[in-house]
């Protein structure tokens, strides 16, 4: 290792119209080393990485790239300097073909004309890496999202970089693919390339990094060698998880069992799901675990009415079976909030107008008048009741992450729904609001709802759930309640099917 | 991790084995394809003489210069955009062009290329209007549209600008020299056509100015991270779009001996009915030089036959909105059932 | 938090100023401008004022402005309707038809609103079961709409006759010997169609499928009948516009109307709404037209021959977008947004 860092970051702050996202970042990375940033989402991670890759130029602060000052002034400032960075949202064009995304714009030349033969050349080995066995010239949507994951990082990796930069960036690919792309950096870093990761996952980044430095609320708090981590340390880190949660109400509600309303599902399928059987009560949140493909997502699909099921029936509370479309089943009090707020949040609408949604918006019976002044009402007390720091007649798309959480899920508030679906719906979100939306689910749940909560973060389940179902290739592979919630049991099921009885021993802090 | 086996895709869905058959009916540019056929034989079917060397010859005149524009148009939709002005430049180059001959001033030629060099300055307008403003192109193009056919109708205060037989001009004889082969007239700006068809058609499916075009009109902000000027090759577009337009009025003009300032009209439609029937999609990031020749020839055999066979010529907007509502359907229905199988 | 309200919001408006203290509705601006033109215009050129001018740019501004404020609907739910000038020109021809074969003026005119209130019906139905955007369906029926118009009426002008018939003088006469009556028609549903835009169920609706039609179905909002309902208003009052056409003027020419549909997306964008939807201002519609008209005028009042003016109607058009995008801008950046994102 050369004695000059490779990349300098002093005294970072940037902003975003009134909210601080960045204040005081600073960050040493060692040339060929492997250099993780590790933080709750929303603390300030992507935002940094944006600035490095010259999406976002920061409004103070100096940068030092190879010892001399940069300024990062675009995209093409960044790769000139040697900065490869792979994003979140990737920036791949899903109808061209996975040869086309590799060299995007950087396309070899022959006679003036793009050379098929010389890419396939150039990709080939790199892709066996990988293990990306795919066709390259079958369109990039025909891919699963693990594969173009590696696509998108290939795609960087191809430019040889200086410096590498993901950001959260394999978070669709399970355990082999990860193991398989950890040995890749390894390897490039033995040749001297060095790289910035950063993540949500804190084993993956004790287990890759040569240097981690915690971000939180736009500050680095704490930088150092991986192995200069106490073990108290480390349990800090971890423990920044654990105390999001609110109290354990594991307790049932105290309803009366039977007449409880229930969403009953029968042997259904459809995609990559197959007969699955279970019940759900009222006031009970049900935890969903399961990798990629593992069949939760179609389950959810097919709750909400996005998906034809294959078979099985399927009895919700109102006595109907699956919804045919979206649209149906938000009319039926079925609702889907994920972590794609494009699909709850009107974006450019005042709070007050996105509260009125479901309200004013879907009920077909009821008045057919529209009053702001009631609108605003209803969202002075929303706002109130959620905290929510903004005044109703701002505009949803102004608010932070987890405001915008909140809203979408207050909207549903107003009217109780029967069933709720939440697909990661605290992902991206820092660390205060997040526990106000655990709060929020809790209370959903109190008040009469039945949650179906999926999430990958297991700690999340294992914090929310009353009780968990674990899905493995697309069946149902076991039920973990109580107790059993905090062992490597779930682990063990979700990645295999099933657990053994002893055997694996797997440590407690790997466990995110 | 995926291996992909033989017959199932990594999603373990079963998938076809393509045979070249398969994939060649997967081409978008194979619905067109289909349907012309179909139409020339429908055509010929009820009046044989469709299908004469003469007949062929005056459609062929007159595809060429519509089909310039529409090559043009292929690459601009390609990358998101459209332009609505082309039709009133068509009118207005020639114009522009007899006007500066006719007053003495220069020459053919140097009028030529003046009109040439207007039109390029329109479309850098246009080009920077959408790409710094941020205006709808549909909409700058409309209002510019507007802006040279109110410039052309007062030019030539309405009336259309006295042409001389263009015989003898070399440029006359290089655009538009005519001669026979075997019973077809053939008028160079076929040859023309065709050379810019293979070059733009190389340039959108083998160049890197190709991908910089479906880049930008696919995923804009991606693009822009991977350094594709985006505004650039934008702008660029509209300036190949307008010459275009420009070339193609003269070439008509001269073929016709006539410049009025009112030609043209209605041919912007036309030529984006050609481009999205031939497959490039609406929206942006695909296009195909291909489809669009195969779009130029179902239209003009359209318009061709519907007088040939005694429809009312004015049937011939009803129909052809019938086909393009039909083909985007087609279209976007394909689509849909691929999205769904993968 | 403190407000000096002038004027209550509406909510749905368009309103990205979440610092300011005082809340003008959107609308201001535009009517600032339109005051400070015809100021302007009355300086420039006294005979602005005369009646018989007034009279004639109020008449000739309320069709355009019956079709512009339909296009609000439209371009609010994030569609556009390309063929509404088709259809304004095919009903006024069927109407025209109807009363020359004998029918009653009143009926001839209904049932031409009926007629554009189907084709709007069609593009709707093509729209929605066709899984297209409404712009690519209207190019489409716009092609086959002008083919019918000229089918129709054989490219002629079609006067019909009984020019003293009631149905004409109504609408051919004026209130307070200036105000034409087809311009109360238009600023009687003006100011109708902003109370159902922002105070009924279904102008929230149109906002809500405009702002993002994902979340609108996410939240159960019936979105295909949203935007049914819209298309089919946009055509009725296009096909209103052509009856009233026919009726004021006496006849309708081949090349009526042609360049009715730009302007109507123009006055809509000049009065606030938002060609990415979401929000939208009926008033401030009516007002863009009377602007756009103004200037028209304006124009054939110095004398400025009449083939320019098709050079204004589209260098205006353009011009006002422009104006209209770079007033966003400033307006952005002053609210401190700057440069968000360098990839734009």
């Amino acid at each position: 290792m050369s004695d000059s860092p490779i990349l300098l970051v002093r005294n970072v702050a940037r902003g975003f119209g009134g909210t601080v996202v960045l204040e005081d970042m600073n960050l040493v990375v060692e040339r060929g080393s492997i250099h993780a940033v590790v933080g709750e989402s929303g603390a300030g991670k992507s935002t940094l990485i944006r600035v490095l890759a010259g999406i976002v130029r920061p409004d103070s602060g100096t940068i030092e790239f190879d010892g001399k000052k940069a300024t990062i002034s675009g995209p093409n400032a960044a790769r000139k300097l040697g900065i490869g960075v792979v994003l979140q949202q990737a920036g791949l064009f899903h109808e061209r073909p996975v040869l086309a995304n590799l060299f995007v714009n950087r396309e070899p030349l022959r006679n003036g004309l793009i050379s098929r033969r010389e890419m396939e050349a150039r990709s080939r080995d790199l892709l066996r890496q990988l293990g990306l066995a795919v066709d390259v010239h079958a369109p990039l949507a025909e891919l699963g999202p693990g594969e173009r994951q590696l696509v998108a990082i290939a795609r960087a990796l191809l430019e040889n970089p200086r410096l590498l930069i993901l950001d959260d960036s394999h978070s669709a690919l399970d355990r082999r693919e990860t193991d398989r792309l950890f040995a890749v950096l390894r390897g490039l870093k033995a040749k001297g390339m060095s790289m910035l990761y950063a993540s949500n996952r804190l084993e993956d980044a004790l287990a890759i990094a040569d240097q981690l430095t915690v971000i939180r609320n736009g500050r680095d708090v704490l930088s150092k060698a991986r192995q200069e981590l106490t073990t108290s340390e480390e349990a800090m880190i971890g423990q920044l998880r654990q105390s999001l949660f609110p109290l354990p109400l594991r307790a049932m509600p105290t309803l009366a069992g039977t007449l409880r309303p229930q969403l009953a599902v029968s042997r259904l399928g459809g995609g990559r799901l197959s007969d699955a059987s279970f019940m759900a009560r009222a006031g009970e949140i049900v935890g969903l675990a399961g990798l990629a493909g593992s069949g939760v997502s179609d389950l959810l699909a097919l709750l909400f009415g996005a998906q034809k099921a294959r078979a099985g029936r399927v009895r919700f509370p109102d006595g109907d079976g699956l919804p045919k479309t979206r649209t149906e089943a938000a009319r039926r009090g079925i609702c889907m909030i994920s972590d794609e707020r494009g699909n709850g949040l009107m974006q450019d609408k005042s709070i007050a107008f996105n509260l009125a949604n479901v309200v004013v918006g879907a009920r077909d019976w009821g008045s057919r008048w529209y009053s702001p002044v009631m609108a605003l009402g209803r969202a002075a007390r929303q706002i109130e009741a959620l905290r929510i720091r903004s005044a109703p007649e701002t505009p949803a798309g102004s608010l932070s992450a987890g405001g915008q959480q909140k809203v979408i899920i207050a909207k549903w508030l107003e009217i109780g729904p029967q069933v709720v679906l939440l697909d990661e719906p605290a992902r991206g979100i820092d660390i205060g609001s997040k526990q106000e939306i655990y709060a929020l689910i809790r209370q959903m749940a109190a008040s009469g709802c039945i949650v179906l909560l999926h999430s990958r973060e297991l700690s999340e389940l294992t914090g929310l759930s009353d009780r968990i179902l674990a899905f493995h290739q697309g069946r149902l592979a076991g039920e973990i309640a109580g107790a059993d919630m905090d062992g490597g049991r779930l682990l063990q099921l979700i990645a295999a099917g099933e657990a053994e009885g002893e055997g694996r021993q797997t440590s407690r802090e790997g466990i995110v | 991790m995926c291996k992909a086996q033989p017959f199932h895709s990594c999603r373990g869905l079963l998938v076809e084995n393509r045979s070249l058959i398969q994939r060649l009916i997967a081409r978008p540019e194979f619905g067109p394809f289909v349907l012309l056929v179909v139409e020339i034989a429908v055509f010929w079917g009820f009046n044989h003489d469709f299908l004469s060397p003469q007949n062929i010859s005056n459609t062929l005149a007159f595809t060429v210069e519509l089909g310039l524009i529409a090559l043009a148009m292929t690459l601009l939709m390609t990358s998101g955009e459209f332009d609505l002005s082309v039709g009133s430049l068509f009118g207005f180059s020639p114009v522009l062009m007899w006007t500066l001959f006719n007053s003495g001033l220069t020459s053919l030629e140097v009028g030529f290329v003046a009109a040439l060099l207007v039109a390029a300055c329109i479309g850098l307008v246009n080009g920077w209007f959408v790409t710094q403003l941020k205006i709808p192109s549909f909409l700058v193009t409309l209002g510019m549209l507007l802006v040279v056919r109110g410039t052309a109708l007062f030019v030539t205060d309405g009336f259309p600008q006295r042409t001389w037989s263009a015989e003898g001009s070399w440029l006359a004889e290089a655009l538009v020299g005519d001669f026979f082969i075997g019973p077809f007239r053939i008028y160079m700006s076929l040859f023309w056509f065709i050379a810019a068809a293979i070059a733009l058609g190389y340039v959108l499916t083998q160049s890197r100015t190709g991908n910089w075009i479906q880049a930008a009109g696919g995923n804009p902000s991606a693009a822009r991270a991977r350094g594709v000027n985006v505004s650039g090759v934008k702008i660029g577009l509209f300036v190949l779009s307008s010459v275009m337009a420009s070339l193609a009025g003269v070439i008509s003009s001269l073929r016709t001996s006539a410049a009025n300032p009112n030609s043209g009209t209605g041919y912007e439609l036309e030529v984006i009915a050609m481009v999205v029937i031939g497959g490039t999609a609406l929206t942006g990031g695909r296009g195909t030089i291909i489809g669009t020749v195969l779009g130029i020839l179902i239209l003009r055999v359209m318009r061709n036959g519907i007088v040939l066979i005694g429809v009312p010529g004015l049937a011939y907007n009803i129909f052809i909105g019938a086909i393009i509502l039909g083909m985007m359907a087609l279209h976007s229905w394909l689509e849909r059932r691929h999205q769904a199988g993968t | 938090m403190t407000r000096t309200d002038t004027a209550q919001p509406l909510a749905g408006s368009a309103n990205r100023r979440p610092g300011r203290h005082i809340r003008l509705p959107a609308e201001t601006g535009a009517a600032v401008g339109l005051a400070v033109l015809a100021g302007l215009l009355g300086w420039l050129q006294p005979s602005f004022f005369d009646p018989a001018n007034l009279s004639s740019l109020l008449g000739q501004a309320a069709l355009p402005g019956l079709l512009a404020i339909g296009m609000v609907f439209v371009l609010t739910m994030r569609d556009i309707d390309l063929s509404a000038g088709a259809v304004f020109h095919l009903a006024g021809v069927v109407a025209a038809l109807l009363m020359v074969a004998g029918i009653d003026p009143w009926l001839a005119a209904l049932a031409g609103i009926l007629l554009g209130a189907g084709l709007g019906l069609i593009n709707g139905l093509l729209a929605i079961t066709l899984r297209l955007p409404a712009m690519v369906v209207t190019l489409g029926t716009w092609w086959m709409i002008q083919g019918l118009s000229l089918a129709a009426g054989k490219g002629q002008t079609i006067a019909p006759p009984g020019a003293d018939s009631g149905f004409s003088t109504t609408l051919s006469g004026k209130a307070f010997a200036v105000v034409p009556a087809a311009c109360i028609v238009f600023v009687a549903l003006a100011l109708a169609l902003h109370v159902v835009l922002h105070r009924t169920r279904f102008g929230y609706r149109v906002q809500a499928v405009g702002s993002n039609r994902q979340a609108a179905a996410y939240a159960g909002i019936p979105t295909a009948k949203v935007r049914l309902l819209t298309l089919v208003l946009m055509g009725a009052m296009a096909g209103l516009a052509g009856v009233i056409h026919v009726g004021a003027n006496g006849a309708i020419a081949p090349g009526d109307g042609s360049s009715f549909m730009l302007l109507a997306i123009a006055a809509a964008i000049i009065g606030g709404t938002s060609l990415s939807g979401g929000h939208g201002s009926v008033v401030g519609a009516a007002i863009g037209i009377l602007l756009v008209q103004a200037i028209l005028s304006a124009m054939s009042l110095i004398g400025v021959d009449a083939a320019w003016s098709n050079f204004a109607t589209g260098a205006l058009t353009v011009l006002a977008l422009a104006v209209d995008r770079l007033f966003r801008l400033w307006r952005n950046r002053r609210a401190g947004h700057g440069e968000d994102n360098l990839l734009g």
